[in-house]
C-alpha cells in the first residue's frame, strides 16, 4: 500500500515536474546547451582575438579567424551522440572538433568501483597525475616562442610545448594524467630548491566540478530566480591564466592556497610558501592548490590577457552565488592541487614566478595554465554521466561502468624528484 | 515489520543528513579548519579510488602504455634575457 502511494507520489512529481519545465523554459533554455553539441559538419568558428599569430597559430580543420557566432539562439534536437569528423557547434564559439586518432575503447576499462552519488551540489569528475616535461615554453602567453617563459612544470599532455595549439594537442602526445584521452595540457611555474635545482611534484590532484544541467540553477531561463547562468561544456580550443597576474599585480583569482599532508602536518591553510613551510616538516608533503574559473563569456576561447573571456562567479552584493553577467556560462570548472615531498632545503623552496617579485614571500606569484584538448567522447561520458547526474567518480572513473585505463609506470613518488637546472 | 523498520532507519539517516545540512546552513561562516579536513577527506578518497584502479593492481588489460616523460630540464633559449616572462611590461605592482 505505502509503495503504491509512493509510486503515485513518484508518478505526481514527475508529471508536474514534467510540467513545470514545458511551462518555465518553452524555448532554449541555457541548461540545454550541455547537450546541444551538434554533429553538422560544418567549418568551425573561433575567435581567438587574433592572438596566436605566431607559429602556434591554430590549422587543421577550422579557422582561426574571424568572428565568433556570438548569438546564442535557436534550437536544436539534444543529442550527446558520439561526434565524428569535424564537428562544430553553432551555440557558442569553439573551435572544429579534432577526432582522437587511435581507439578510444583502447584506452577504457570496465570499472572497478562504482560511483557514488555526489555528497553535494555539483557532480565530480576526478584524476591524479604524475609530473610531465619541465620547459621555459607558454603557447597561451608566448606561442611559438620556445624558452621565452619562466620555467613551467607542465602535466598532461606529453608534447605540449610553445608551439602547442588545440589542433596540435589533439593529434598528439601522451598524457601523464592517465590517458591520452585526455590530451589537455595543464601547467605552473616550476618549484625550485634555492640550490640549483627544481622539485618535482609527486602527484597532481585534478577535479573537474559543476552543477548538473538538469538543476534549476544551470539554467537563466529556468524561473530560478537565483540561476547561476547557463551551464555548458568545456568549448573545444578553450585556454585561459589563472592565479597570481604576473603582468599587474591585482588580488590573484583561483583562491590559492598552500597546505601540508603527512606525518605531522599541520591542520591548516596558508597564503605563501614559507607558512606553510613552517607547518610542514620534512617527511610530509607540501601542497599548492588553485582553482579555475568557472564563467566563460561564451565568445573567446582567449583573450588579450588571457583571463577576460573567463571569470569566476561570486555573492557580489546581490547575495548569491552566479557568473557575472558578461560571463553567463558557466563551465566545468577544475581544481589543480599540485604535491611535493620536503627535504631540508625546504626553507629556500620557491617558485620560478617568485624571481620577477623578490620582495614578496615564495608562492606570492602561484597561477597556472591550462589549454582543453580532451577526446570529446570522453568528455562526453563524464559530463553527461559525472556532473549532470551528480554522481562522485574518481580515479578517472567516467560514472558509466567505464574508467581511463591508466598509463603504464605511474608513480606516487616522484623520480626524480631533484632535477638540476642548466646554469 | 521489517519495512518499516528499514524505512524508519532510512528516514532516521535522511533526518539526520536534513539536521547535518541545517545545521551548516545555520553556520555560513565555515572554518578554515572544516575547509582543510572537508580537502584532506576528498583527496583521501581520490587516492584511495586510485589505488584500487586495476592497473595498479596489475592488471595489464587496465593498464596503458609506458609513456615517455623527459626529466630535465633543457637549457632555456639564448636570446631571452630572463627576466621577461609574462611581461615585457613594466615591473608588477606589489600587492595590497
Amino acid at each position: 500500500m505505502s509503495s503504491d502511494f509512493s509510486a503515485y507520489k513518484a508518478m505526481a512529481f514527475g508529471l508536474a515536474a514534467l510540467l513545470g519545465v514545458a511551462v518555465i523554459a518553452p524555448g532554449v533554455s541555457g541548461g540545454q546547451f550541455d547537450m546541444m553539441r551538434i554533429t553538422k559538419k560544418k567549418p568551425g568558428r573561433v575567435t581567438d582575438g587574433g592572438l596566436n599569430t605566431g607559429t602556434g597559430s591554430t590549422t587543421g580543420t577550422g579557422s582561426t579567424t574571424g568572428t565568433t557566432s556570438g548569438g546564442l539562439t535557436g534550437s536544436t534536437g539534444g543529442s550527446t551522440t558520439t561526434p565524428t569528423g569535424t564537428t562544430s557547434n553553432s551555440f557558442y564559439a569553439e573551435e572544429s572538433l579534432v577526432p582522437t586518432n587511435f581507439d578510444v575503447n583502447s584506452e577504457l576499462v570496465p570499472a572497478a568501483l562504482p560511483s557514488s552519488g555526489a555528497p553535494d551540489v555539483v557532480g565530480a569528475f576526478r584524476f591524479i597525475c604524475n609530473a610531465g616535461q619541465l620547459r621555459y615554453d607558454d603557447p597561451i602567453v608566448y606561442p611559438g616562442q620556445p624558452g621565452k617563459s619562466h620555467l613551467h612544470q607542465y602535466y598532461g599532455n606529453t608534447s605540449a610545448d610553445a608551439n602547442s595549439t588545440y589542433s596540435s594537442l589533439r593529434s598528439s602526445g601522451e598524457s601523464t594524467c592517465m590517458s591520452p584521452l585526455n590530451r589537455s595540457a595543464y601547467w605552473m611555474p616550476a618549484l625550485l630548491n634555492g640550490k640549483g635545482g627544481v622539485i618535482r611534484p609527486d602527484f597532481v590532484a585534478i577535479y573537474y566540478k559543476r552543477r548538473p544541467i538538469s538543476d534549476p540553477k544551470c539554467s537563466l531561463t529556468s524561473g530560478d530566480p537565483r540561476a547561476e547562468g547557463n551551464c555548458v561544456p568545456l568549448p573545444n580550443g578553450l585556454r585561459f591564466v589563472f592565479g597570481y597576474d604576473m603582468v599587474t599585480g591585482k588580488i590573484p583569482t583561483g583562491f590559492l592556497k598552500f597546505s601540508c599532508q603527512g606525518p605531522g602536518a599541520g591542520l591548516g591553510e596558508y597564503h605563501s610558501i614559507p607558512e606553510a613551510m613552517a607547518n610542514c616538516p620534512v617527511g610530509a608533503q607540501f601542497g599548492a592548490r588553485i582553482e579555475a574559473p568557472n564563467c566563460w563569456d561564451g565568445k573567446n576561447l582567449d583573450s588579450p590577457n588571457h583571463r577576460d573571456h573567463v571569470a569566476y562567479g561570486s555573492y557580489g552584493d546581490w547575495g548569491y552565488y552566479k557568473c557575472p553577467s558578461d560571463h553567463p556560462y558557466v563551465i566545468p570548472s577544475f581544481t589543480l592541487g599540485a604535491w611535493y615531498s620536503l627535504d631540508g632545503d625546504k626553507a629556500n623552496y620557491r617558485f620560478s614566478s617568485d624571481d620577477m617579485l623578490p620582495n614578496a614571500p615564495a608562492g606570492t606569484t602561484f597561477h597556472a595554465d591550462w589549454f582543453g584538448a580532451w577526446d570529446n567522447t570522453v568528455m562526453s561520458m563524464w559530463m553527461d554521466n559525472c556532473i549532470n547526474k551528480l554522481l562522485n567518480c574518481s580515479a578517472g572513473n567516467l560514472g558509466n561502468g567505464k574508467q581511463l585505463k591508466q598509463y603504464a609506470g605511474f608513480t606516487w613518488l616522484a623520480s626524480p624528484r631533484v632535477v638540476p637546472v642548466p646554469q | 515489520m521489517m519495512i518499516l523498520s528499514r524505512a524508519a532507519a532510512t528516514c532516521g539517516s535522511i533526518s539526520l543528513l536534513v539536521l547535518v545540512a541545517a545545521l551548516a546552513s545555520c553556520n555560513p561562516e565555515r572554518t578554515q579548519a572544516n575547509d582543510v579536513a572537508r580537502d584532506n577527506a576528498e583527496r583521501q578518497a581520490l587516492i584511495d579510488a586510485m589505488k584500487h584502479h586495476p592497473a595498479l593492481n596489475g592488471d595489464q588489460n587496465a593498464t596503458g602504455k609506458p609513456i615517455d616523460v623527459p626529466t630535465t630540464v633543457p637549457p632555456k633559449a639564448p636570446e631571452s634575457s630572463g627576466h621577461h616572462d609574462h611581461h615585457d611590461q613594466p615591473a608588477p605592482k606589489p600587492q595590497s
